[in-house]
């Protein structure tokens, strides 16, 4: 897995490429939580690159979510593929983020 | 795409008793294989040396392209964190909770915070149906609760493949029809391989892409559910008619395990 992070005056973003899994995702959450107290507004998790996602992807995505509603940011899913929806659909998760396509 | 699970002249005894006699089959990524069989065919014991809790006397096991009866402790244990088991009787601790039974493989095995950890627990539970029950204690559950519990715990590695023994067994028709939805719908989402052991018809017509029949130790046949139906091997042919055997084999074979002459 692959993470970058790019601030702008807007948002940040956190483009991630590869598999997220067990293994990846300690890592994917060190970034998004480092990332939501310190973004101007809010983080946008860009996930189009992402080939693979279980569910520590989907909790790692939760806890990103608490966080920046505590810290009053927001917090977007960027471009995630057909394959990260379903996961997210099957966990009943994927009405509680906001989605945009680019 | 390669098989993912590769079974080459597997032989298995208990002392001088051949259990499994050559036993040769592929499970390709993403499907449902079904081992069915009678009682005693051999089908769970094939179950136990594809999940690595028991080593054959001869023959291999390759999984996603490893032997996996030839490696070492540690490699095996590698591969096992990617499979799930389901066992019949659930084997739920009774002393921790639905929710810490779920959590204890992540515990175990990850690096994951106990917040994360936390999360995919409550994923995996309300994946079965059983949101809402974290606190409840095993004991606490109907039989199919701890069916989904079972799978719930089978899941929480989020594995490649999962295995599950006989997991209709003792449930009544509804209860049973709910988990085999759950069985389809976890391959379909994850793209997960499953590999399902059962003697009940009704779960297989619902579940399997394949089917591999077993009898007295031997793969009596391998195919879709369709093609078996149209096989003429006899045992194949008896046991989805559900036909009894003959009283006349039945007292031979009865003769002969009391006198040890063919």
């Amino acid at each position: 897995m692959k993470i970058e992070t790019t601030v702008t005056a807007d948002e940040t973003i956190i483009a991630v490429e590869g598999d997220i899994d067990l293994y990846s995702s300690p890592e994917l959450r060190t970034a998004v939580l480092k990332a939501v107290p310190r973004a101007t507004t809010g983080v946008g998790v860009h996930l189009g690159g992402v080939t693979y996602m279980d569910s520590s992807g989907v909790a790692t995505l939760v806890e990103g979510l608490r966080s920046a509603k505590e810290n009053g940011k927001t917090f977007s899913l960027v471009a995630p593929s057909t394959s990260v929806m379903k996961v997210l659909e099957l966990a009943r998760l994927d009405s509680i983020f906001e989605v945009r396509s680019g | 795409m390669e098989p993912i699970i590769v079974v080459e002249d597997l032989q298995v005894a208990y002392g001088d008793k051949v259990v499994l006699d050559g036993i040769n089959l592929s499970v390709e990524p993403g499907e449902v294989f079904v081992i069915l069989g009678g009682s005693g065919s051999g089908k769970t014991t094939l179950l136990r040396n594809l999940v690595g809790l028991m080593r054959p006397q001869a023959g291999r096991i390759l999984i996603d392209g490893r032997d996996f009866t030839s490696m070492s402790a540690a490699e095996r244990m590698d591969i096992r964190r990617t499979m799930g088991m389901c066992f019949q009787g659930s084997a739920l601790l009774g002393s921790l909770s639905v929710a810490d039974n779920v959590a204890l493989p992540l515990r175990e095995h990850t690096k994951l915070e106990e917040s994360t950890i936390d999360i995919m627990t409550r994923i995996k539970l309300e994946l079965v149906g059983l949101g809402g029950f974290e606190d409840y204690l095993p004991s606490e559950l109907s039989g199919g609760m701890r069916k989904r519990a079972g799978i719930a715990r089978a899941m929480a590695m989020d594995p490649k493949v999962i295995f599950y023994d006989e997991p209709s067994a003792g449930l009544d028709p509804i209860v049973a029809a709910g988990l085999d939805e759950l069985i389809r719908t976890m391959q379909s989402t994850f793209n997960l391989t499953s590999v399902v052991v059962t003697h009940e018809m009704e779960s297989v017509r619902i579940i399997a892409d394949r089917v591999c029949v077993l009898h007295q130790g031997r793969v009596a046949g391998i195919g879709s559910l369709d093609e078996l139906e149209r096989s003429d091997h006899q045992y194949i042919q008896q046991f989805f008619a559900r036909r009894p055997d003959d009283p006349g084999t039945a007292d031979a074979d009865y003769a002969r395990s009391l006198t040890n002459i063919d």
